[in-house]
């Protein structure tokens, strides 16, 4: 150490026995090849990784069998070389004892590396210290690693500090749990390893200098790295930092405050501070990942308690059963079993042993009753405040737990709840002995839940009103589209009145016959509505249940033949217009064939239908004697269902084409009404420009019946089919006119 | 008599100094819109199912705000019936179970997929949009997007829409408050160590 | 295999209540010494009484509440509050005012609000209060006069049992007197500080035992302190207020009562140690202890001044203890990684 440090002090804070003697005193064994092994594929924080082997498979040591998923995600690299013989959903390492899906391995025993190298070789470089920063963290990243004191945060992402620079790194080897040694032993016999790793860490983070902060309790630890300081010739950059022992000198907030006296701010991240902090674990994980291209497939674990006869550290496959260590370890089950993985302030108690050792294993600790006696039942709080002398983030336990009792969450946020760091330290000097870190879990996880919900309503609130609008979007175009519609022909019909004074030119005279065309057409589907409608008529007044329909349907009747009635005037008309001038002659919109009447009628029979059928099954569920009736019901309204869908269908190719030819109709009149001083001029001037004119809007026309329908698929509706049927006939019309087009220029 | 004119005068400019206070204000602090609405809005779960007899959360909280009893909305159940009492000042009453039972998990909606035959009629019932198919197309839902309102399984005619409840993984799980203790009012000593083992 | 399941932390320091409460008990044992040593056996006698009276009312709330007995006696809350309200009662109260103020003191000022760490205010403060209320006679006039003023002895064990329980008056008047406090406050205003001090009950200072116990209370409190089983803060404010109070306010010793009878008279000590920081109804944080400190001292000054008790720790006890949940909500302390703390209730938010 070549510098003074000046340390700090956090609060609170408490000095549980150490119990670390028991496990620090022999040297890290390698535990045997288990006979399979386990890897969840949710291994760090973030998006769980994706499989990218197959069951049966055969993987090498150090395979990649799992892709990150996003940005914070973590890839899995097979541990040993083997088969893969299941993906499947397992028992995951978690407080809840759910199962997320793991690939299972099973090793042949061989243990075939694949192929690899350290990034200096791979790049080509002579000069191993001028690796770039990206190609760093790209390594980092593939080599899967994530924190490994606990949290198991993905290292690439946590030194992808962004915007804020980086002057001080931090190396965690506090390791301030009780009984935990992993990281003392990590120190004591791979000192260079988490020296590397400083080094490469602090060139990714441009960090001007290197705190490594151990504990006064483990004095070998501290030596093994000063001599690896030596050794590297980095005592000007890298300090070993003695802290005093105290709980939780270890958890990253506590590690800043004694190195630095800064605090990360409430809800911020250390690099805010210009810190960035890292398990000693970490940076050897690194140092193996950058140097030897190897990637994080093993780590030590301390296997301690009284509960195992063997205590001491390993360094374990990931993936292996925690039973597997355990009998290793010399396991005899004691009476109120427990196995503990963490420490025992921290740590979670697994449900079963046939779980996997995983990235963040730091520990398996397997206590006595009489050891770590569980806690009696928990007396009344006496708000004797020691829990608040004890809380390193300087909180009032004892109110959190009042308001986590009572779930008032709003004023346990108020009171800063999600600044414990769950430390435990509240819990171990309660004299009531409430289990209070379990009350703040269960608010945090309600109020966690509580705002997942509120989002997902504000979400479908969003999305309803989404819902509603585009419901009446529609229905405004369709009115829209309607008096537009009307307005045209009305248009049409004043232009029709002049035409004849403007005697129109010969030019317009296909028009005017396709004009007439049209009125022909819709006369005949006029015609055919008036039979149909007196059909319904018919039914309506044979249906009890609808005579109150008969008098719509007479007057639409009435209407509709009224309709002829013009339609045959204009028909006359256009014919004469067409003998002497022939003019434009739009047709009237808003008749009772219009597809919106049509469709409504279709809905509402489908209604009634429905509501028939629903009838009919009471009915028959009752066995009422109306059955019979109510089925011939039914089955007549069917039919008329399917009959007014024809014609719904009908009108809609109808209106579609109709809605072309009155549009069409308008440009010609225009053409004409403007043009009319010229006609003369306009006499001489060739049908072809016409006839682009025309190409060009029914081309817009087409695109637009596309991008309907695009719309209508998109959004599911069911108006897909008749929309699909309207673009077909577009393209049909298009077609011809291209005909009609080319002919023209050949003319 | 110079008193009682005094009296009226100054209770007539007293009069006109406070109506034109209330004039100013109503124009100075005039609230747009009925945020009455809104905050009740906010309070409701949105699942736009329908079950309180109004088309949707909005139109529901439109009639608490115009004097709709509060109890009518089971997937909100007690805690929206408690916050919706202290938002307007009324006494909190039960869930009115002519509206249904407040369900004690969230639930969503699960086409089962080989059975759909692509009627679209879910997706008209849906309020939140939360089913995507299209005609003669197999259906799904949404699983995020999903409020778990059952208006989608009366309309299939094929009966292929379960709702089931929402899984919980381990990113959504979280530990339950503590049981034993004092809090239970335990006979004797040795119940409350049996839960303790338990 | 089914493995236990528990919410971590896995381990648990060698805190108890039970342990807490027998330490608090144990630190008043001084006290009780010196008490007996200077009044005689009634005040051992008492406590005696008030400890059965604690545990025997705890016990039958507890079973007719359906709970564990002897789970909950064993957590020593009783057997504190019985102990100190034996302390606080006058040494040769008749029992059945011991009896009245425990009782009460654990039905109605404990198990009412449910029970232990539920109670907004000190039970034996309360129980206290009531009988102080309600029978002030016999409150006032059983204080027994010690042997080192009156130059005879001492009640003896059959005198305090025949007066306490069979209400021998007669035996009593030998023993009895006023308190330093209640002669001084009532004299002053007919006698200069010199001539009052001349009294037998001061005999030129203070004497008349009460230095000593409060001393020897002092010392337990000290103890707990160096046992981190009370804090500095709600003692040293106390006594500090009420220290500033008697200087500033009562300077002039022919007017005003003097610190040091103040500070070692009366049950300023027992008070300020093993009253005011009952952790139940004291406030919790570092800054409101020190404000709930410093209310009880100015109380207690302005009380024994200026109201009609010549002591009054139990008044202003309970009258802070009002005062603590307020007091909490606005002395919140600062949370790491905080740069203000918050305080107080946000607005909109419910009480």
């Amino acid at each position: 150490m070549t510098h003074l440090i000046q340390l700090h002090e956090f609060d609170g804070g408490i000095h549980p026995p150490e119990n670390k003697r028991q496990s620090n005193s022999r040297p890290i064994r390698k535990a045997s090849l288990p006979s399979e092994l386990v890897l969840p594929l949710h291994q760090h924080i973030g998006a769980p990784a994706n499989p990218v082997v197959a069951v049966g498979d055969t993987v090498l040591k150090g395979q990649v069998i799992a892709e990150p998923e996003g940005f914070v995600s973590a890839p899995l690299h097979a541990p040993t070389s083997g088969k893969i013989s299941a993906i499947e959903a397992r028992q995951v390492p978690h407080a809840s004892g759910l199962s997320e899906t793991c690939i299972v391995i099973e090793p042949d025993g061989e243990d075939t590396w694949v192929e690899h190298q350290g990034l200096c070789d791979t790049l080509g470089l002579d000069h191993c210290d001028d690796i770039p920063v990206d190609k760093l963290l790209e390594r980092i990243r593939d080599c899967g690693i994530a924190g490994m004191g606990g949290a198991g945060f993905p290292t690439a992402v946590k030194l992808n500090t962004g915007k804020h620079k980086i002057d001080t790194l931090i190396l965690n080897g506090a390791e301030c749990e009780p009984y935990i040694t992993a990281d003392d032993m990590l120190m004591r016999e791979h000192a260079s390893e988490v020296i590397r790793g400083a080094q490469i860490l602090l060139q990714i983070l441009g960090a001007e200098r290197c705190l490594i902060g151990v504990e006064d309790n483990k004095p070998e630890a501290i030596a093994a790295l000063d001599d690896a300081l030596v050794q590297h010739n980095e005592e000007h950059h890298i300090d070993v930092v003695t802290i005093p022992t105290k709980y939780p000198s270890g958890g990253e907030k506590q590690l800043i405050q004694i190195l630095t006296g800064k605090e990360v701010p409430s809800g911020g991240i250390p690099a805010s501070l210009g810190i960035v902090c890292q398990n000693v674990g970490t940076a050897a994980a690194i140092a193996d990942a950058v140097d030897f291209g190897r990637p994080l497939i093993s780590r030590i674990t301390t296997v301690t308690g009284d509960a195992v006869r063997d205590k001491g550290n390993w360094e374990v496959l990931l993936g292996t059963p925690v039973s597997h260590l355990l009998s290793l370890s010399g396991y005899r089950p004691a009476k109120r079993e427990r196995v503990v993985m963490g420490g025992p302030m921290m740590g979670f108690a697994l449900p079963t042993t046939e779980l996997p050792v995983v990235k963040t294993t730091n520990c398996l600790l397997a206590p006595t009753e009489k050891e770590l006696p569980t806690n009696n039942p928990a007396m009344a709080c006496i708000r004797c405040g020691l829990c608040a002398d004890a809380c390193p983030a300087d909180l009032l336990p004892q109110q959190l737990y009042w308001f986590s009792k009572a779930q008032e969450f709003d004023k346990a946020e108020q009171h800063n709840l999600f600044d414990c760091i769950e430390c435990g330290a509240c819990s171990y000097v309660c004299p009531s002995e409430i289990p209070l870190v379990q009350y703040y879990r269960f608010s945090k996880g309600a109020i966690r839940e509580e705002r997942a919900a509120a989002e997902k309503a504000e979400q479908a609130r969003i999305r309803y009103e989404a819902r509603i609008e585009r419901q009446e979007r529609e229905k405004a175009e369709k009115e829209a589209k309607r008096k537009a519609r009307a307005e045209a022909a009305a248009k049409a019909q004043s232009v029709k009145k002049e035409a004849p004074a403007a005697k129109a030119s010969p030019v317009a005279e296909p028009a005017a016959n396709a004009d007439l065309e049209k009125l022909q057409k819709q006369l005949a589907a006029a015609q055919a509505a008036v039979a149909k409608t007196k059909e319904k008529l018919e039914a309506a007044r044979e249906d009890p249940e609808k005579a109150d329909k008969i008098p719509a349907f007479e007057s639409a009747l009435a209407k509709t033949q009224d309709k002829i009635k013009t339609l045959a005037k204009d028909i006359a008309a256009a014919k004469k217009a067409a003998k002497s001038a022939p003019a434009a002659a739009g047709p009237d919109k808003g008749d009772p064939n219009s597809p919106e009447r049509l469709q409504k009628k279709w809905e509402t029979a489908a209604a009634r239908l429905e509501t028939a059928r629903k009838r009919l099954a009471d009915a028959e569920a009752n066995g009422a004697d109306t059955v019979d009736a109510l089925r011939a019901g039914v089955e007549k309204q069917e039919a008329r269902v399917a009959e007014a869908k024809a014609a719904y269908e009908a009108s809609l190719n109808s209106d579609a084409s109709a809605s072309t030819g009155a549009s069409l109709e308008t440009a010609v009149s225009n053409n004409a009404g403007t043009d009319n001083t010229s006609a003369e001029t306009v006499a001489a001037k060739p049908n072809s420009e016409q006839l682009q004119k025309k190409l060009l809007a029914q081309k817009d026309r087409v695109e637009k019946a596309k991008e309907r329908l695009e719309m209508a698929r998109a959004e599911g509706l069911d108006s897909v089919e008749a929309l699909e049927k309207a673009l077909n006939k577009q393209l049909d019309k298009l077609a011809a006119f291209e005909a009609q087009a080319s002919t023209t220029g050949e003319v | 008599m110079s008193t009682i004119i005094i009296a009226i005068v100054v209770l007539a400019s007293l009069a006109a100094l406070f109506g034109a206070l209330l004039g100013f204000a109503s124009v100075r602090f005039r609230v747009e819109g009925n945020p009455v609405v809104d905050q009740v809005n906010d309070l409701l779960p949105q699942t736009q199912c329908g079950q309180c007899g109004f088309p949707g959360c909005k139109p529901y909280a439109e009639a608490i705000a115009d004097g709709e009893k509060i109890n009518k909305c089971p997937p909100g159940g007690e805690s929206t019936i408690q916050a919706l009492a202290d938002l307007l000042g009324v006494e909190p009453e039960p869930l009115d179970a002519e509206h249904g039972a407040e369900k004690d998990v969230p639930m969503v909606a699960y086409i089962r997929e080989d059975e759909c035959i692509g009627c679209t009629k879910c997706i008209q019932a849906c309020p939140v949009d939360a089913i995507l198919g299209a005609a003669k197309q197999m259906h799904t839902v949404i699983v995020d997007e999903c409020t778990g309102c059952d208006l989608c399984v009366e309309p299939c005619p094929v009966d292929c829409i379960d709702m089931v409840p929402q899984s919980t993984d381990t990113s959504s799980w979280y530990w339950q408050a503590p049981t034993t203790g004092v809090e239970l009012i335990a006979t004797d000593r040795r119940s409350l160590k049996t839960e303790a083992h338990a | 295999m089914a493995l236990l399941t528990l919410s971590s932390p896995h381990t648990h320091g060698p805190n108890r209540t039970s342990r807490i409460m027998l330490t608090v008990a144990l630190a008043t044992l001084p006290g009780l010494a010196v008490m007996t040593w200077f009044f005689g056996f009634g005040t051992l006698i008492n406590t005696v009484l008030a400890i059965i009276t604690a545990l025997a009312s705890e016990a039958l709330v507890l079973k007719l509440r359906k709970y564990p007995v002897s789970f909950f006696l064993k957590d020593n809350t009783a057997l504190v509050t019985g102990l100190l309200l034996g302390l606080a009662l006058p040494p040769l109260a008749p029992w059945w005012i011991t009896v009245l103020a425990t009782s009460f003191a654990i039905i109605f000022a404990k198990q009412i609000y449910g029970g232990m760490g539920n109670n907004p205010f000190n039970p034996a403060m309360v129980g206290y209060a009531l009988v102080l209320i309600s029978f002030p006679v016999q409150m006032t006039t059983n204080w027994v006069t010690s042997f080192q003023v009156s130059g005879s002895d001492v009640a003896g064990f059959t005198d305090a049992l025949s007066i306490i329980f069979a209400g021998a008056s007669s035996t009593a008047d030998a023993f009895t007197g006023a308190t330093p406090l209640d002669q001084y406050k009532h004299l002053i205003s007919k006698e200069t500080s010199d001539e009052l001090l001349q009294r037998n009950t001061f005999n030129g200072w203070l004497n008349g035992g009460w230095e000593w116990v409060n001393l020897a209370f002092l010392a337990g409190g000290l103890f707990l302190m160096a046992r981190r089983i009370i804090t500095w803060h709600i003692p040293v404010s106390m006594l500090a207020a009420l220290g500033i109070c008697s200087l500033i306010l009562g300077w002039d010793e022919d007017l005003y009562t003097p610190l040091s009878l103040h500070l070692l008279s009366g049950a300023t000590m027992l008070g300020a140690f093993f009253i005011a920081t009952d952790p139940v109804s004291a406030s919790t944080t570092p800054t409101g202890k020190l404000i709930y400190g410093a209310g009880i001292g100015i109380l207690l000054y302005v009380i024994r001044t200026w109201g009609a008790y010549p002591d009054a720790v139990a008044f202003a006890v309970l009258l802070m203890n009002f005062a603590a949940p307020f007091i909490d909500a606005y002395t919140q302390p600062r949370s790491y990684g905080h740069s203000k703390p918050k305080r107080g209730l946000k607005p909109g938010e419910k009480s």
